[in-house]
């Protein structure tokens, strides 16, 4: 038989609490929010935790404490008169140790608990917080993602078989975090999120006119075959006539002039496209990431060009999936709103945390 | 150039300024804020509630250049611009002095000789003022202000709408004294300003007008921040050459003054120069050049940094960061000051930052950390 694991008790607690307990001396408690955990603790251990904290939005500012009590600390703690079998009264004397969830907070509240007699303590759940926001964070993007292609009438994620190895958790990692790769082997759809930026960076000067769509489907060809589209004298010539007609024309739904310019570049580089990832849906994708992440997105323009797309296309799925993750839940939610109600005026990108 | 932020899309705190200094018209007011947290936008709202309730009062709004004066009247309506006076601070000498309330922008930078012009003109003063900016030595101390709006009810923003937290660390790591209050909140995003080390001044400039060009659209134009107007002759000197302007430019005559005020067109002949020759080009400052031809083609705004006080562009560029320059030009400046300039310079980028230098770097360069900086490489197309 295997000796069993050394336990310890810990809760979490958010700043305004933590303050209170250093000022007061004691708060009331709910006592299943003392969580046993070996002391090896690992970061799935953790995470039951973290979930019982009281926050609401995991991206927000809220500052977290864990703090140690001892292990019979559920059965010794005073009960809150009306309610004793489930409320407790964590006093400072109980905590073994104050534990911020950050070396950032450490540094931040280090005098604040010195000033009421409190030592806080090392970091050292930090690795495990980081963790555990990421993949609730990830949860959070997909379910708004869910709700997005629900009322834009697009199939829905699930319905979608990637025929690459890339699972939809993975790429939602990769566009919130663009910088660490996810696979060794990067297909078409990972060149596209994590190339967003250099697209957005190489068509600057394009995106108020009409040769925004060849723009960014050109440098797209380059990222992805690493090939320069425009060596074929044919080509350049076809590319670079479009490209001068449609640089005075305001960006708007695509001519045909731009249709058949961009059939030209698929027929000529067939291996850069796929069935999700056409040469019109580089520029959606360029246009709907930069603007989200800088709040530019006007949802008219974002509705419009769901429009121009067929609704069952993978097209459509992945657009919507960039769209929803860049603007975040609360985001997609206002979005969805004013798509509905076709009141466009309300996007309001100051969202409380 | 759309600037004015509706109502709507203000953020919490910045409605709780507005609301209490519209419901507290008999008492001073004091906004304060980090660079880009949208005080003026604030000031602009309050202007256009006072100058469109039932019952308007006798309003003044008073800022230190004419751009910014230009800047604030085309956020208001046409209602509330009849309504208001609206003047530099040079210009208040000439206005009534029975306002029932005056407002006043950029108030870190007012003259000390200015204050008392401005006391005389209302019992009540609404301020906008951060002393982070203040970059001119004329400007007023800070107990001067404080003496002259004492005692004023203080609205602190705390969201920081304009620059990115790439460009907030590019700041403060160089402007290590800037004041930041609990809780500031920084858009986040992936843009990372870009280093440019050219192998002459030529290489450098002609580099970064192209640049500025390639990534300037409608409604998002490029500035160029040069220290003193000695360097605006020297690169529009180059960039005429290089792109075959016809004649020779006129001199943006140095006389390494920043504006205050000054004459109303002084960039008239460089700018009909440059008009000549279809450049996009356009040297700002001191009344000189359109914000507004921005909305209608790519625009390339030169100007020193003194003239980009209050403003902001999508597209910033700090050419000439090289060791033996100062960024103030004129004698006798602190390397508290030059730290300011390079701070208000840097934090009017609401897109992009560029920084660049040849032979060897100013000493602020080095003191950025690496990883905030990515080194620049021309694009190989231009759409």
């Amino acid at each position: 038989m295997s000796e069993p694991a050394i336990k310890q008790t810990l809760i979490a607690l958010n700043s305004t609490e933590w303050l209170n307990l250093c000022a007061r001396g004691s708060i009331r408690i709910v006592k299943r929010r003392a969580i046993a955990v070996p002391t090896n603790a690992t970061t799935k251990d953790l995470d039951k935790v973290f979930v019982v904290a009281p926050f609401t939005k995991v991206s927000s500012a809220v500052d977290l404490f864990v703090l140690e009590v001892p292990n019979n600390w559920t059965k010794t703690a005073s009960k809150h008169r009306s309610m004793p079998s489930e409320v407790s009264i964590l006093n400072l004397a109980d905590v073994v140790s104050h534990h911020p969830v950050s070396q950032a907070h450490f540094e931040h509240y280090k005098n604040k608990g010195l000033s009421c007699g409190v030592d806080l303590q090392e970091a050292k759940f930090e690795q495990a917080w980081l963790s555990w926001t990421m993949s609730e964070t990830v949860k959070d993007a997909l379910r708004s993602v869910e709700l997005l292609q629900k009322s834009l009438g697009i199939k829905s994620l699930s319905e979608i078989k990637r025929p690459d190895r890339y699972k939809w958790e993975d790429l939602v990692r990769l566009a919130l975090r663009p910088n660490d790769p996810i696979k060794p082997k990067p297909a078409h759809v990972e060149t596209l999120i994590s190339g967003i930026r250099k697209l957005a960076d190489a068509v600057a000067g394009s995106t108020d006119s009409e040769s925004f769509y060849l723009a960014c489907a050109i440098e797209w060809v380059d990222l992805r075959l690493k090939k320069d589209p425009m060596k074929k004298k044919s080509t350049r010539e076809l590319l670079n006539n479009t490209l001068g007609k449609l640089k005075d024309v305001p960006l708007a739904e695509p001519s045909s002039e731009t249709i058949a310019a961009l059939k030209h570049l698929s027929d000529s580089f067939p291996k850069a496209f796929t069935e999700e990832i056409s040469a019109l849906s580089i520029a959606h994708a360029v246009r709907f990431v930069t603007a989200a992440r800088s709040k530019r997105l006007k949802p008219e323009i974002a509705i419009q060009m769901f429009n121009s797309i067929e609704k069952s296309s993978s097209t459509s799925v992945l657009l919507s999936f960039l769209l929803a993750v860049s603007l975040d839940v609360e985001l997609t939610n206002q979005f969805i709103r004013a798509s509905t109600k076709q009141d466009f005026a309300e996007m309001n990108w100051d969202l409380p945390n | 150039m759309k600037w004015m932020v509706p109502i709507n899309d203000l953020d919490a705190v910045q409605m709780r300024a507005i609301e209490s200094i519209i419901d507290n018209q008999d008492r001073n007011h004091w906004v304060k804020g980090f660079a880009g947290s949208g005080k003026t936008v604030v000031l602009t709202h309050v202007l256009e509630r006072l100058a469109t309730s039932d019952q308007p009062i006798r309003v003044c709004f008073a800022t230190f250049t004419h751009a910014l004066k230009d800047l604030v009247e085309s956020g208001l309506s046409d209602i509330a611009k009849k309504r208001i006076d609206i003047s530099t601070f040079n210009g208040l000498k000439n206005l009534r002095n029975d306002y029932d309330l005056v407002v006043a922008d950029e108030m870190q930078d007012i003259p000390s000789r200015q204050l008392p012009i401005l006391a005389k003109k209302s019992d009540v003063l609404v301020i906008a003022a951060d002393f982070d900016q203040s970059i001119y030595r004329s400007a007023c101390s800070t107990a001067e202000l404080n003496a002259a709006v004492k005692p004023a009810k203080e609205h602190q923003l705390r969201e920081i709408h304009r620059i990115n937290d790439n460009i907030f660390e590019i700041a403060t790591s160089v402007y290590t004294d800037a004041y930041i209050v609990s809780q500031t909140t920084v858009r986040q995003d992936e843009e990372q300003a870009r280093i440019y080390t050219a192998v002459s001044a030529r290489d450098e400039f002609t580099t970064m007008y192209q640049e500025a060009l390639r990534v300037s659209a409608k409604e998002r134009p490029s500035a160029i921040l040069l220290p003193s107007k000695a360097l605006l002759d020297k690169f529009i000197a180059i960039i005429a050459s290089e792109n075959s302007y016809s004649g020779t430019p006129p001199s943006v005559k140095n006389d390494d003054r920043p504006e205050i005020g000054g004459p109303a067109d002084p960039f008239k002949e460089i700018n009909s120069y440059l008009k000549k020759n279809r450049s996009n080009l356009q040297v700002f400052g001191g009344g000189s050049g359109s914000l507004y031809d921005s909305d209608t083609k790519k625009m390339v705004y030169l100007m020193t940094y003194h003239s980009a006080k209050g403003l902001d562009f999508a597209n910033v560029f700090l050419p000439h960061l090289t060791s033996d320059v100062s960024l103030e030009p004129m004698k006798g400046s602190s390397d508290d000051q030059e730290r300011r300039i390079f701070f208000v310079a840097s934090t009017r980028a609401r897109e992009r930052l560029y920084l660049s230098y040849h032979d060897e770097p100013h000493r602020f360069i080095e003191e950025i950390p690496e990883e905030l900086l990515q080194t620049f490489h021309k694009q190989k197309r231009n759409y």
